[in-house]
């Protein structure tokens, strides 16, 4: 159950789910509050724009006031226009305006259109207006019911004065929130304020006198299109997200599949089937990657593992040999009662194939000793004078088999495993002896040859046919395939000298000529 | 019954033909492959017991080359266990495979098979009127009373027992009984029909004067 959510795929579907809607959930969001802002900024510069047209019929000259101002300005240039007065009462236009004409006006303008203000003279009588007064002098632009008529709805609107009572009102339908819910809210000077409330929408500015002007519509109609637009940004959202959460799950099962291969391939493989190797056509270049390397690494294993097989199928084929031969002559022997003589005969022939046995495990333990451990103890070494004990101690066979042995030594000092190093030195020595010829020849040398030691054993023997010699050293081969009885052995010498010369950090290789004899160089780093 | 045992393994070698000559069987020997082929080609043997790896000519090679002209049963005898190797050997035309390290009492029992199976026998028993043979213990009861015979008596009388109501030359026994080591003489063989015949019944074995001898069913 929990395996599923540790799965690769589906912590990469979800963290891609997540992410999904948090991106959709964002935009959808802007998108959403940037549409509706538009859809009311409309709605609201609608309102506010009869509003205004409210507030300037307030602040509006009356005409009679115009008449007397035009007496004494002078317009230089550019039409009369009506000026606006910025929220201040006006005065009766006999006391306010002075005999003499505003000098300000005076100076010639580009523009006048842009920079015309009102004679100052006219502003500073202001405070002689009563808010009775205004009042009585409002008078509502004949515009403005064309222009409430033009908006969605009956609009209508109300101007209270600064004490709440209204001002003035044209006729606000029943269900307004106006009627009943009161204003709690602060409308500055400048700005204006809007609201919407249930169906409805207003915008409020503040008027002369402290008076605020509040026009406002009916909005069911916008509000059922707002909702519309928000059901249909959530559901494309919703599609989107979908689309995405699917197309996810696809690309993810595109990206796992291949590691899925790989570790079905990887389950096939077992120390029976290592030529298994992971199918590599399709993959992107990370994996294949991956699983080149993965292959390698069967490769090498696979060859361990071939050369393990190999090694134990081979002991045990070199152990079959003696052991049939102990069976066999003991089940022989005591088949039936015998002569002291054959007894004796069948002892020997089995004392001969346990010795043979002996050696062969004797032999093995030392390889896989050193195959376990490489590090050797060592010490320091005159190889001059192991080469000489040990053609000391091989004399005798030598002698048996006639063959004759020369020496030319020089100092040689290595450090080295002394018992290790005579051992290799003496599997090479009795090959040499043994695969020589009657009255033939061994030369044995050893010299420091720059930073190395250089020892030779060569013989003048039957020599090594060309094919054999890169499967020398091999474990258990031989080569004449057959066991050859008089030479004896147990396939491992060569293996074993190889394998000390290795753990000495040296090199061994072989010359050799069917006939004429072979010679052994091996080369020991020296201490010199 | 003339066995060749090609073993290079000379301590192997002499324990098998030691243990096959006192079973009643005649030995020849070899311990390479082409002294082994030469043998084989020019006896006919009823049993090779054959090693596989063997200096100068391996056994399976051996094999090969004697099948184009021979259909000795032959005996592989080998360390080799791997299945590979023994589908190769019998597939090469080998009639039985031994894994070394064997025991001898079951290799005689497989050469004693494979003698059987080559000259068309089912049974260890073969009847003759009132006398019977048994093959495995090598033994011969007439009208159920056993009937002392020596070596060599007990060999011809399986050799014409195997072959019963087919014709066996005095050379074919002169081949199937006497092996390289024996010093024969021709009339060696009568001697010992003649004593076959007192012993177990005048007109038990017939002669065919000039041609051989018969055992009639």
């Amino acid at each position: 159950m929990f395996s599923v959510f540790r799965s690769l795929r589906w912590r990469l579907q979800s963290w891609h789910a997540i992410m999904l809607l948090l991106v959709i959930a964002v935009f959808g969001a802007l998108l959403h509050w940037e549409m509706l802002r538009a859809h009311w900024d409309r709605v609201d510069d609608e309102l506010l724009g009869a509003a205004r047209i409210l507030e300037g019929s307030m602040n509006a000259v009356p005409s009679t006031v115009l008449e007397a101002m035009a007496k004494d300005v002078t317009f230089r240039s550019g039409p009369r226009r009506r000026p606006q007065f910025p929220n201040r009462p006006r005065r009766d236009p006999q006391e306010s305006l002075p005999p003499a004409g505003p000098p300000q006006l005076e100076r010639p303008r580009s523009s006048p259109m842009q920079d015309w203000k009102f004679p100052k003279s006219l502003g500073e009588v202001k405070s002689d207006w009563s808010q009775e007064e205004w009042e009585a002098s409002i008078e509502l632009p004949p515009q403005l019911p064309e222009h409430l008529g033009r908006m969605e709805g009956p609009a209508y609107f109300v101007i209270w004065r600064a004490d709440g009572s209204v001002l003035k009102e044209s006729k606000v339908p029943k269900q307004s929130p106006l009627l009943t819910d009161p204003i709690t809210f602060a409308i500055d000077r400048d700005r204006y304020a809007r609201q919407q409330r249930g169906a409805f929408r207003e915008v409020f500015i503040r008027g002369p006198f402290e008076t605020v002007i509040c026009v406002g519509r009916p909005a069911a109609g916008e509000v059922s299109k707002v909702s519309a637009m928000t059901w249909t940004l959530v559901l494309s959202g919703l599609s989107v997200l979908s689309v995405g959460l699917v197309g996810g799950w696809w690309f993810s099962k595109r990206a796992i599949e291949p590691i899925e291969r790989m570790s079905r391939t990887a389950q096939r493989i077992s120390a029976n089937s290592l030529s298994e190797r992971i199918e590599l056509s399709g993959f992107d270049s990370e994996l294949e990657g991956l699983g080149t390397s993965l292959n390698t690494m069967l490769d090498r294993l696979g060859q361990a593992f071939e050369q393990q097989r190999q090694f134990t199928a081979d002991a045990s084929h070199e152990f079959r040999t003696p052991l049939s031969v102990m069976l066999a002559s003991s089940e022989l022997a005591l088949s039936k009662p015998r002569t002291a003589e054959e007894y004796r005969q069948h002892l020997v022939k089995c004392q001969r194939a346990a010795t043979r046995m002996r050696e062969l495990g004797d032999s093995m333990l030392t390889l896989a000793r050193l195959d376990a451990n490489p590090t050797l103890e060592t010490q320091s070494v005159d190889m001059a004078s192991v080469l000489g004990e040990a053609v000391e101690s091989i004399l005798p066979l030598a002698e048996e088999r006639s063959v004759r042995v020369e020496m030319d030594l020089h100092p040689s000092p290595l450090r080295g495993n002394r018992s290790m190093l005579r051992q290799a030195i003496d599997n090479l020595l009795s090959n040499a002896i043994k695969y020589n010829k009657p009255d033939g020849m061994v030369t044995v040398r050893c010299k420091q040859v720059d930073q190395n030691i250089e020892i030779e054993i060569q013989d003048n023997g039957i020599g090594i046919p060309e094919h054999a010699i890169p499967k020398l050293f091999d474990r258990f081969y031989r080569v004449d395939e057959s066991r050859s009885r008089e030479a004896g052995g147990t396939g491992l010498g060569l293996s074993i000298v190889n394998q000390i010369v290795l753990c000495h950090g040296g090199t061994i290789s072989v010359e050799s000529k069917v006939d004429s004899g072979s010679t052994f160089r091996i080369y020991l780093p020296s201490t010199n | 019954m003339r066995i060749l045992v090609v073993e290079d393994e000379i301590d192997l070698q002499e324990s098998l033909a030691q243990a096959l000559r006192e079973d009643g069987y005649a030995v020849d020997t070899a311990d390479n492959g082409e002294d082994g082929l030469y043998k084989a080609k020019v006896w006919d043997y009823d049993v090779i017991i054959l090693d596989w790896m063997l200096p100068k000519l391996n056994g399976v090679e051996l094999l090969r080359r004697l099948r184009r002209i021979k259909k000795t049963p032959v005996m592989l005898l080998t360390a080799k266990d791997a299945v590979n190797d023994r589908v190769t050997g019998l597939d090469e035309g080998a009639d039985d495979y031994l894994i070394k390290p064997f025991s001898l009492s079951e290799l005689l029992a497989r050469v004693r098979s494979l003698i059987r199976r080559s000259t068309g026998n089912a049974s260890n028993r073969i009847a003759f009127g009132t006398v019977e043979i048994d093959l495995a213990s090598k033994t011969v009861k007439e009208s159920g009373n056993p009937v002392e015979l020596t070596a060599r008596e007990y060999a011809m009388l399986e050799l014409l027992a195997v072959h019963a109501g087919k014709l066996v030359s005095r050379t074919m026994i002169y081949n199937h009984i006497f092996d390289e080591q024996d010093d024969t003489l021709s009339n060696l063989v009568d001697v010992h029909i003649s004593h076959l015949r007192k012993k177990l019944g005048k007109d038990f074995i017939e002669t065919r004067r000039g041609q051989g001898y018969i055992l009639h069913v």
